[in-house]
C-alpha cells in the first residue's frame, strides 16, 4: 500500500469513528426469520403487495397522503399547503404587525415596528395587543417559552436610527390566558438595564432563564457583553466575547437549553465585516456553534466548547442564521439559515435542519424552500427576502417566517410539513 | 441446523462472530453509505442473509471477507434502486459526543463528501482495498471484475480524491 493509501486509510479510520449502536442478535434473528418467510411464501408476498397497493390507493384518495412542504421555484410562488393545526399546538401566538422586509436580526437597526398582537391560532383573529407597560417605551425583542408565556424587552429610545439615545430597557414577562388575553405584565427581576438595549433575546423553554446581548446595534470591536438572568431570583451572569478584530468572530444567535443551563451561540464572521473577496471564500464566512455551561456561571465565551464546527454548516445558506436550538437531550442542534447555498448563488433558500452533535451530519431536513432572489454586494448581501425563526409558545414546534418575495409565509413545522399561520404575511411571529 | 435455509436454533458461533465483527462491519458500511442508520440497516441485512448459510460460510477461510462481500453487493443493489428506503426519523440514534470532537467532525465531513464524488464501483473498491485492506483478488471476485480493473479503479479513485481540496489539505497535514 502506498503512502497516500496509508494516509487515506488513517483519515477513513477517523471518519468512520464509532458506530452509535450495536447490531442486535435478536433483531438479526427476526430479520432472518422474516426473510425465510418471504422466500417460502411468494404467493403470500404477492397478495400482501396487492393489499398494500390497494391500501396506498385508498390512503392517497382520502387526501391524507404525504404533503410536501411548499416550493417556491422560479415558476412563481405557490401558497403554503393548508393543513389543520397539529395536536398540541398552542391556541394563541404573537405576531408583529408589520411584515419584516429583507433584514436579519443582527442588522435590524430599529425596534419591532407596527402593532404587536396576540392571535388565535385556529382563526387568526386578534385577541389582544401587546403593549409595553413602561410609558414611552417600545418592544425591542420578544421570546416565547412553553405554556404561552412570553418575555419582551421594552426600551425607551430617542434620537435617530443611526445615533439612538437609550434611556434604558426593562424586561417583562406576560402570560396569554386560555381566552387569548394578556394576564398582566411582570417586571423580570434583574431585568432593568440603564442606558442599554437588550438584543438577540432568547429564553429557556421552561422560562427559568433569559439571555441577551447588551448594548448598541451591530458588532463592536471592544467586544460584546451577554447577560443570562435567572428569572426567579434575578441573579445575573455576564459573559464576554473579548475584543473582536476586523473579520473576527462575533457571538450571535443566542439560544438557551430547555432548562436554561447551557447557552449556545454561533461564532461566525459577520458578513458585514467582510470584503467581497472574503465573501467569495466560504471558509471566511463559516463559523462554529459553541456552548458554555452552566450559563449561570458567567465568564469568557472563548472558553466555550465547540458543538458543531464550521464544516458541519458548510452546506447551509450562510448569509443569515436566525435560529439555533439544541435538542433537550443535547444530541442535535436545529439550525435555520437563509441565503444562497454553495450549489445556487442566485436564489435565496430557507433551510431548517437538525444536525447531530456527535457526527456533525444532518440527521433530518425539517424544511427547505426557495424564498427569494439573492443579489450579492460588496458590503454583504441584499435581496428582497428575509426570514426569521422562533420557538413556538409550547416549546415543541419551530415557527418559520419568510417573505416578502416571491411569496411570504408563516407557519409551524410539524414533521416536515409547514402548517400555515393565519394571516401568513411573513411578519415575525412567536 | 435446519434445512432449506432455516435459521439455526443454536446460533452461538454466529452470535460470537456478530459480537466480534459488527463494529468493524458497521464502519465499512458507513464509508459506503455515509449514514449511520443506513449503515446499520446494511449490516443487519447482510448478516441476516448470511445467517441461514452460516454453517457453510464458517468453514471458509475468511467468513469476515464473505460478509463484507455481501455488504458491498447489497449496497450496490440498494444504489441501483430508485427508492433506497431512506426515512426521516424523529429520534436521533446517536448521543452527544464527549470532549472536543471538532477535528474529528471536520475529517468525517471531508471524507464523506470526498467519497460521494466517486462512482459506486470506485467507492466500493476504495473501501474494500484501502480501508478493509482486502487483497485485490478478493475485491475483483466480489465485484466480478478483473484484478487489473481493481488496480486501475483504485488509481482513478485516488486521483479523483486528490482533487478534493479539503481532503487533500487533511492528507497533507502531518497530524490532526
Amino acid at each position: 500500500m502506498t503512502a497516500t493509501q496509508d494516509r487515506l486509510r488513517e483519515l477513513m479510520e477517523i471518519a468512520a469513528g464509532e458506530p452509535p449502536r450495536s447490531v442486535s442478535i435478536t433483531q438479526l434473528r427476526r430479520l432472518a426469520r422474516r426473510r425465510r418467510t418471504v422466500h417460502r411464501s411468494v404467493a403470500a408476498v404477492a397478495a400482501a403487495a396487492a393489499m398494500a397497493g390497494l391500501a396506498f390507493g385508498v390512503f392517497a384518495l382520502s387526501g391524507q397522503s404525504t404533503v410536501m412542504p411548499p416550493q417556491y421555484g422560479s415558476t412563481g410562488f405557490r401558497g403554503p399547503v393548508i393543513l389543520p393545526p397539529a395536536a398540541g399546538v398552542p391556541e394563541y401566538y404573537i405576531q408583529q404587525g408589520q411584515p419584516r422586509i429583507a433584514r436579519a436580526r443582527e442588522s435590524s437597526p430599529w425596534a419591532q415596528t407596527g402593532r404587536i398582537v396576540v392571535r388565535d391560532t385556529a382563526t387568526g383573529a386578534v385577541t389582544a395587543t401587546v403593549r409595553c407597560p413602561w410609558a414611552g417605551s417600545q418592544v425591542w425583542a420578544i421570546a416565547a417559552t412553553q405554556d404561552e408565556a412570553f418575555f419582551i424587552a421594552c426600551a425607551q429610545v430617542s434620537g435617530s436610527e443611526l445615533h439612538p439615545v437609550v434611556s434604558g430597557t426593562q424586561i417583562y414577562r406576560f402570560q396569554v390566558t386560555s381566552t387569548g388575553e394578556i394576564a398582566g405584565y411582570t417586571a423580570v427581576p434583574g431585568g432593568w438595564l440603564p442606558r442599554q438595549l437588550a438584543l438577540d433575546l432568547t429564553a429557556a423553554a421552561n422560562g427559568s432563564a433569559i439571555a441577551f446581548r447588551v448594548g448598541a446595534h451591530g458588532p463592536v470591536s471592544a467586544g460584546a457583553r451577554y447577560l443570562v438572568i435567572n428569572t426567579r431570583t434575578g441573579a445575573i451572569a455576564t459573559w464576554t466575547s473579548g475584543p473582536i478584530q476586523q473579520g473576527g468572530r462575533f457571538p450571535s444567535d443566542l439560544s438557551l437549553s430547555a432548562n436554561g443551563k447551557e447557552l449556545t451561540f454561533y461564532t461566525g464572521n459577520m458578513t458585514r465585516f467582510l470584503s467581497s473577496a472574503q465573501l467569495r471564500n466560504p471558509n471566511a464566512t463559516w463559523g462554529d456553534v459553541a456552548e458554555v455551561g452552566p450559563a449561570s456561571r458567567g465568564g469568557s465565551l472563548r472558553s466555550a466548547r465547540v458543538l458543531l464546527p464550521a464544516a458541519a454548516l458548510a452546506e447551509l445558506p450562510r448569509e443569515i442564521r436566525p435560529y439555533l436550538r439544541v435538542s433537550r437531550d443535547g444530541a442535535t442542534v436545529t439550525v435555520v439559515a437563509i441565503g444562497s447555498i454553495p450549489a445556487d448563488a442566485v436564489r435565496a433558500h430557507l433551510v431548517a435542519e437538525q444536525i447531530s452533535v456527535a457526527t456533525g451530519l444532518v440527521t433530518r431536513v425539517l424544511f427547505r424552500a426557495e424564498v427569494g432572489r439573492y443579489t450579492k454586494t460588496a458590503s454583504g448581501g441584499s435581496g428582497e427576502f428575509g426570514g426569521s425563526a422562533s420557538a413556538d409558545p409550547s416549546g415543541r414546534y419551530l415557527i418559520l417566517n419568510f417573505g416578502p418575495k416571491p411569496g411570504s409565509g408563516n407557519g409551524w413545522l410539524d414533521n416536515g410539513r409547514l402548517v400555515p399561520l393565519m394571516p401568513s404575511s411573513g411578519a415575525d411571529t412567536w | 441446523m435446519t434445512r432449506g435455509g432455516a435459521v439455526p436454533d443454536e446460533a452461538g458461533d454466529f452470535a460470537e462472530f456478530v459480537g466480534a465483527r459488527q463494529r468493524a462491519l458497521q464502519r465499512t458500511a458507513w464509508l459506503l453509505t455515509g449514514d449511520w442508520a443506513l449503515a446499520e440497516d446494511l449490516v443487519q441485512t447482510a448478516l441476516a442473509r448470511t445467517w441461514p448459510r452460516w454453517d457453510r460460510i464458517r468453514r471458509r477461510d475468511s467468513p469476515d471477507s464473505y460478509v463484507r462481500q455481501v455488504i458491498v453487493n447489497t449496497w450496490l443493489t440498494w444504489r441501483r434502486r430508485k427508492w433506497r428506503g431512506e426515512q426521516a426519523f424523529a429520534a436521533v440514534p446517536d448521543g452527544p459526543a464527549p470532549g472536543d470532537h471538532a477535528a474529528e467532525i471536520v475529517v468525517r465531513l471531508a471524507v464523506r463528501q470526498a467519497l460521494e464524488t466517486l462512482t459506486e464501483r470506485q467507492r466500493a473498491v476504495v473501501v474494500m482495498r484501502v480501508f478493509d485492506d482486502m487483497p485485490e483478488a478478493d475485491v475483483a471476485r466480489t465485484l466480478n471484475i478483473s484484478v487489473g480493473t481493481v488496480k486501475s479503479t483504485v488509481a482513478q479513485a485516488l486521483a479523483k480524491l486528490r482533487q478534493d481540496p479539503r481532503l487533500t489539505s487533511l492528507m497533507d497535514r502531518e497530524s490532526l
